[in-house]
């Protein structure tokens, strides 16, 4: 191992409790804030793992891995209906600065894959105070349960395969993006069908 | 004299307002280049403000990212340039710095030099600038090209100069000079000169205005729930917080507002403890009307005749009967005992 990586091992290591601590108090305040919201079906933060932080910091274009990784704490929201991502998006960035704010869903109409929204947001100054978390921000994503399920799927399986993927596999896993875009557009549907004959009635 | 920060490089420009509508482009030449500051006074002026501690700048801002695009700002860039580049880059971002600051403003602001530092310490690189308008304790003048500048001999203008300021601050990662500080030290801190955090540094304030409301109705509730406060004075501090949402403030000094209504020792102490913990690096929350009634599990309704109903959120449609008249009108039904009645003065 080089002394460059081991150095970083040991930094990282040195912060890893400290963002634990954050990312669980971070937890519980966006968990406060939707207390009750019948629109969230989970929600969860985790500090990243040293050694995936450590694989992450290997590629070329993270020249400062410490500051330039952002997503050392993480936090996922999920929600029931597609609709309902903006809604929530705006409940947080009503709470959080960010400094990025994108929709993952290809823009692309014959490619189906990754989808979901990303925000990185500065970490409040109270959870950096009081927990010694030494990292400026956090990234947040927010999937419904079909973006959530194909991305934790296609996590092994697609994003961090050890192999470059066949023709097949490829179209199998772009496919199953599609069926997962499919019902999240029906469910959607469904759900706004429902809460409009509520109005009505 | 602030000797630590390890000054790389300055420059000063004199800046004309360019920004006429329906007129795009400069009016006059930005001039000004990199500034050789040997003077002893001098240095020792523009080193005591670059070297103020950020927290006596009292606003938090950030620069605003492009919508939908991964990080992305154009300002924070030329910042960045700034802190980081070869001097050659330094000195081109600086002049760009100043043509936007010459394009951002108007006619009513008037001339004005625009001076930018950065220094490092630490391991930490500051970039700091100013605009000091016409009556600054600065003179400055350019011979052969190159800006000179003389620190006048006033002592009130130096203890007391008129300007505007901003720090940014990091380090080389993505995540450095994101977020800074910023002041506003002239006379006139109305719409007007909005334009030093929004034209020029595309910036916003930090804190949101949500987080800001709750922050503050927290702190309310912990220091009105504790026994710490007598009955009149929890009256006081709940009208205190009244008069934040009907004239609908849009920011709250916490220390001041502790100071004005919070009479007792223990408990202004408690509230200005809490919300230190909350907000560490600022005393000012932006707060919202909307968002402080949401908080305080109050809704409110406002009538065309200044007339002002609240009640608790959670039961205001049982308390509060509201029939639809003509035109628009309404009639209330309120039932209830009056308890207590106040003249309250305007």
């Amino acid at each position: 191992m080089s002394t460059n990586l081991e150095k970083l091992r040991s930094q990282y290591e040195d912060r890893f409790p400290k963002l634990e601590q954050g990312a669980k108090v971070l937890q519980n305040q966006i968990e406060e804030l939707f207390k009750g919201d019948q629109r969230i079906d989970f929600i969860s933060a985790r500090a990243k793992g040293i050694e995936s932080f450590l694989g992450k910091a290997g590629k070329a274009k993270y020249k400062y891995p410490l500051g330039d990784i952002q997503d050392q704490i993480g936090v996922r929201i999920v929600v029931k209906y597609k609709s309902e991502l903006v809604h929530v998006r705006d409940a947080i960035l009503d709470e959080f600065s960010e400094i990025e704010d994108v929709d993952k869903e290809d823009k692309d109409h014959t490619l189906f894959g990754y989808a979901g929204i990303h925000l990185i947001c500065f970490l409040p100054e109270d959870i950096r105070g009081s927990t010694g978390c030494e990292v400026k921000f956090f990234e947040m994503q927010l999937f419904t349960i079909f973006q959530h399920a194909w991305a934790e799927a296609n996590h092994d399986l697609g994003y961090k395969s050890d192999s470059e993927l066949d023709f097949e596999t490829n179209k199998l896993i772009h496919f199953t993006a599609a069926q997962a875009w499919g019902a999240d557009k029906i469910f959607d549907e469904l759900w706004i069908k429902k809460k409009n004959s509520k109005e009505g009635s | 004299v602030p000797d630590n920060w390890e000054l790389d490089f300055s420059a000063a420009y004199l800046v004309k307002p360019s920004r006429i509508e329906g007129r795009p482009g400069l009016t006059g030449k930005v001039k000004g280049s990199k500034l050789n500051v040997s003077e002893a006074v001098l240095k020792s002026f523009l080193l005591s403000l670059h070297s103020e501690k950020k927290k006596t700048l009292p606003t938090e801002v950030i620069f605003i990212h492009e919508a939908g695009k991964e990080q992305n700002n154009e300002v924070r860039e030329l910042f960045r340039k700034v802190a980081f580049f070869p001097v050659t880059e330094k000195r081109s971002a600086s002049r760009k710095l100043a043509k936007r600051l010459a394009l951002s403003t108007d006619g009513r602001s008037g001339s004005c030099l625009f001076v930018i530092l950065s220094g490092k310490k630490e391991g930490v690189t500051r970039v700091s600038c100013w605009r000091f308008p016409a009556d600054t304790p600065l003179e400055a003048k350019i011979l052969e090209g190159d800006i000179k500048i003389k620190l006048l001999e006033d002592a009130y203008a130096i203890n007391s100069p008129n300007f505007k300021a901003a720090i940014f601050e990091g380090d080389q990662s993505r995540s450095g000079f994101w977020d800074g500080r910023i002041e506003d030290k002239s006379a006139y801190k109305d719409e007007v000169s909005q334009y030093w955090r929004t034209k020029f540094l595309d910036c916003r304030i930090k804190p949101t205005e949500s987080s800001g409301s709750r922050m503050l109705i927290s702190a309310v509730k912990e220091c009105y729930n504790s026994n710490d406060l007598s009955l009149e004075q929890k009256d006081n501090l709940m009208e205190a917080v009244d008069d934040l949402i009907s004239e609908e403030q849009t920011e709250v000094d916490f220390d001041l507002f502790a100071t004005e209504h919070i009479t007792d020792d223990t408990s202004r102490d408690k509230f200005v403890k809490y919300l230190r913990a909350k907000s560490p690096l600022t005393n000012t929350l932006p707060i919202k009307a909307e968002y402080l009634e949401r908080d305080l599990g109050v809704k409110t309704i406002h009538l065309d005749n200044k007339i002002k109903i609240s009640a608790p959120a959670e039961n205001f449609d049982e308390l509060v009967n509201v029939t639809e008249g003509e035109n628009g009108a309404v009639q209330i039904t309120i039932s209830g005992r009056i308890v207590d009645t106040k003249l309250k003065k305007k």
